[in-house]
C-alpha cells in the first residue's frame, strides 16, 4: 500500500488526469487579485525540490483587508479514507518575505478536497495554516505552524487535496507594497532554497489501481 | 466636510500643522499626532510608477516630488511602524 506522508509544493503543473480546480480559490483567498499563474494547479509530491522559485503579488494601496493568491497545489490522488480532527494536527512551512512591515503580511494555507472526476469539491470542510509577519523587511524568512481539522472529511478513491497559498493583510499606510512566497527549493526551512511543503499527522494512502482492483490489462491480464 | 486621501475607503475629518483626523468606511476613527517630516522609509518596498522603491534616497526624492505636486495625503493607521515618530489615538467608532 503506498502512502505519502509530505506534500513538497513544485512549479510545474500537475500531471493528475481528470477535471483540476481553475477557478477562483475554494475560500476566496484570492479575492483581491492574484499572483500570475495562481490558480494554475501545480504539483504537491514526497519529492524534494531542485530549484527555489516564488509568486510574488503588489497589494492595492489601501488600508483595507486583502487577500491576494500566491499558488494552487494539489496532491495526486489518494484512496478512499477520513480525515478526522482526531488524527492530529497538520503542519504548513514555507518561506516568505514582504517589502516593508507595514505591509503585514500573513501567508495563509487553505486546503480543501476535490474530486477530480466530478470535478468540483468535495463537501465544504477546509483548513487554514495561517503564519506570521516576518520580522525584517525585504528578507526571506521561513516560518512553520500547524493545525487539525475541526470536523472530519470522508474522501473517495481518487480524490485530491487542494492547497492553496495566499497573503491576507491590512496593511498599516495606503501604500502598493509588495509580498513573495517562495517553494521548490532543496531545503525545508531554508531561507535561499525553501523547499515548503505540507505535512498531515500520519501517512495517507495513495490510490492506485491495482489496490483498487482494477486490471492491469498492460501487464497481460484477460480482462472478461 | 470629509477631504478624500489617496485611499480610497479613508478620508479627513480635520487635519492642521501636526494633526490629522481620519475616518474610514467602516466607522473607525483615529488621531494622528506628529508631523511628517520625509524619512521615506515607509516608500522603501512601495510600487511607485510600475517600479519598486529600493532605497532610502530613492524614498526621500519621491517623497519631495509628491509634496512639490501636492498629491492627496496617503493615511497611516495606528498599526503604522517606524519611520516618522507619531503617536496615535483610536476614536470613537462613527
Amino acid at each position: 500500500m503506498a502512502t505519502i506522508s509530505k506534500f513538497y509544493f513544485h512549479d510545474a503543473a500537475t500531471t493528475n488526469t481528470g477535471t483540476m480546480p481553475t477557478g477562483i480559490f475554494v475560500n476566496s483567498g484570492d479575492s483581491s487579485g492574484d499572483a500570475t499563474g495562481a490558480r494554475t494547479a501545480r504539483a504537491a509530491d514526497d519529492v524534494i525540490g531542485a530549484l527555489q522559485t516564488s509568486a510574488t503579488i503588489t497589494a492595492t494601496a489601501n488600508t483595507n483587508p486583502q487577500n491576494w493568491g500566491y499558488r494552487r497545489f494539489v496532491s495526486p490522488p489518494l484512496a478512499a479514507q477520513t480525515i478526522a480532527p482526531g488524527d492530529g494536527n497538520w503542519t504548513f512551512s514555507c518561506a516568505r518575505a514582504e517589502s516593508n512591515l507595514n505591509h503585514n503580511q500573513l501567508v495563509v494555507c487553505n486546503m480543501s478536497f476535490w474530486s477530480p472526476s466530478s470535478g468540483a469539491q468535495v463537501g465544504a470542510n477546509h483548513l487554514s495554516l495561517s503564519g506570521t509577519e516576518p520580522t525584517v523587511a525585504a528578507a526571506e524568512q521561513a516560518e512553520s505552524t500547524t493545525s487539525a481539522w475541526a470536523l472530519s472529511t470522508t474522501i473517495s478513491d481518487g480524490d485530491i487535496i487542494v492547497f492553496e497559498v495566499y497573503d491576507s493583510f491590512i496593511q498599516a499606510m495606503a501604500t502598493a507594497y509588495t509580498s513573495t512566497f517562495y517553494y521548490d527549493g532543496t531545503t525545508e526551512g531554508s531561507t535561499t532554497s525553501c523547499a515548503s511543503f505540507v505535512a498531515p499527522p500520519s501517512a495517507l494512502t495513495l490510490f492506485t489501481a491495482a489496490a483498487a482492483g482494477i486490471p492491469d490489462v498492460g501487464m497481460g491480464l484477460q480482462v472478461t | 466636510m470629509l477631504t478624500p486621501t489617496q485611499d480610497p475607503h479613508v478620508w479627513i475629518e480635520e487635519q492642521r500643522k501636526g494633526y490629522v483626523r481620519y475616518r474610514n468606511s467602516e466607522g473607525r476613527r483615529w488621531e494622528v499626532h506628529g508631523e511628517c517630516v520625509g524619512l521615506g522609509h515607509c516608500i522603501v518596498g512601495a510600487v511607485v510608477d510600475g517600479r519598486e522603491v529600493e532605497t532610502v534616497v530613492e524614498a526621500r526624492a519621491l517623497w519631495e516630488k509628491f509634496r512639490e505636486l501636492g498629491v492627496p495625503d496617503c493615511p497611516v493607521t495606528p498599526e503604522f511602524k517606524g519611520c516618522c515618530s507619531f503617536t496615535f489615538v483610536e476614536l470613537e467608532r462613527a
